[in-house]
């Protein structure tokens, strides 16, 4: 059976997010982009655009210098939405975080990537984290 | 990993279907009968949503239901705008509404995150809005 291609372009961004290339990341998503950062942290919020996007995504990597990791443990599609179930590792000076995130995208008409919210397993230890 | 793709008639989608309707009314008795004794329900807000938080038992996912439905005044609706399905995971998008006595409206799109176990019980679940700070105002 024939991969969705939305599942095919999620496992592109897995493998371009892990060469630490964030700019190359910028065409998975639309210009009006809307991404949910949940929990209670510093960096919960809505990030409106693909400049506020790409800024938190700067921040992040570098208040992880670099250390975040996805592990996709399922991938699924629709030509709507795409779901991944991801294991998220990452260290911050001696924090440390290991949890599964479950994470949904929906997707425009060009199959970029216009929304987006989640949650982890144990939001607790990521809120300490990024705390 | 299968291909993924979005599969509104596969087995595990319409288990998910059925999990995702006791899930929106509430129903406990039945919710019993589809979640493994020791399942997850994760539900963001903790510390802000009094249904905030990981609940772990299948007696403490009866419960947060029972009390959601309790906040919620019953008013719950839910409306299914895809469904996204492999043999072990399951996600429901859908828009639920919902009105209190007092006038408070929610309408928020959800996505309800479930993982089964090989005998086809719900372990993980996750009950996701794309608006956090809309469902705290609706359930304070």
């Amino acid at each position: 059976m024939s991969e969705h291609p939305g599942v095919t372009r999620a496992k592109q961004y897995l493998a371009q997010f892990a060469t630490g290339d964030l700019e190359s990341l910028r065409d998975f998503y639309s210009d009006d982009v809307l991404w949910h950062v949940g929990g209670n942290h510093p960096l919960s919020g809505d990030y409106r655009g693909k400049e506020a996007l790409f800024e938190y995504f700067r921040k992040v990597q570098e208040m992880t210098a670099g250390s975040l990791t996805l592990e996709a443990q399922t991938i699924l599609a629709s030509d709507r939405h795409t779901a991944m179930f991801t294991r998220v590792r990452g260290e911050r000076g001696d924090r440390r975080v290991d949890v599964t995130m479950s994470q949904v995208f929906k997707v425009d008409s060009d199959g970029r990537w216009s929304e987006y919210w989640s949650a982890a397993t144990d939001q607790d230890q990521l809120d300490r984290f990024w705390s | 990993m299968s291909d993924g793709s979005s599969k509104a008639t596969h087995p595990t989608a319409a288990r998910g279907m059925q999990l995702y309707a006791t899930l929106v009314e509430g129903d406990d008795e039945a919710l019993g009968r589809l979640v493994t004794d020791d399942a997850q329900i994760h539900w963001p807000g903790s510390g802000r949503s009094v249904l905030g938080g990981t609940h772990t038992g299948r007696q403490e996912v009866m419960a947060v239901i029972a009390k959601c439905k309790e906040v919620t005044e019953g008013t719950l609706q839910g409306e299914i705008l895809d469904v996204l399905a492999d043999d072990t995971h399951v996600v429901i998008v859908n828009r639920v509404t919902g009105r209190r006595s007092d006038g408070r409206e929610l309408d928020v799109i959800y996505a309800g995150c479930f993982v089964f176990d090989e005998k086809g019980k719900a372990v993980q679940l996750w009950w996701l809005p794309n608006d956090m700070q809309a469902e705290i105002d609706f359930l304070s």
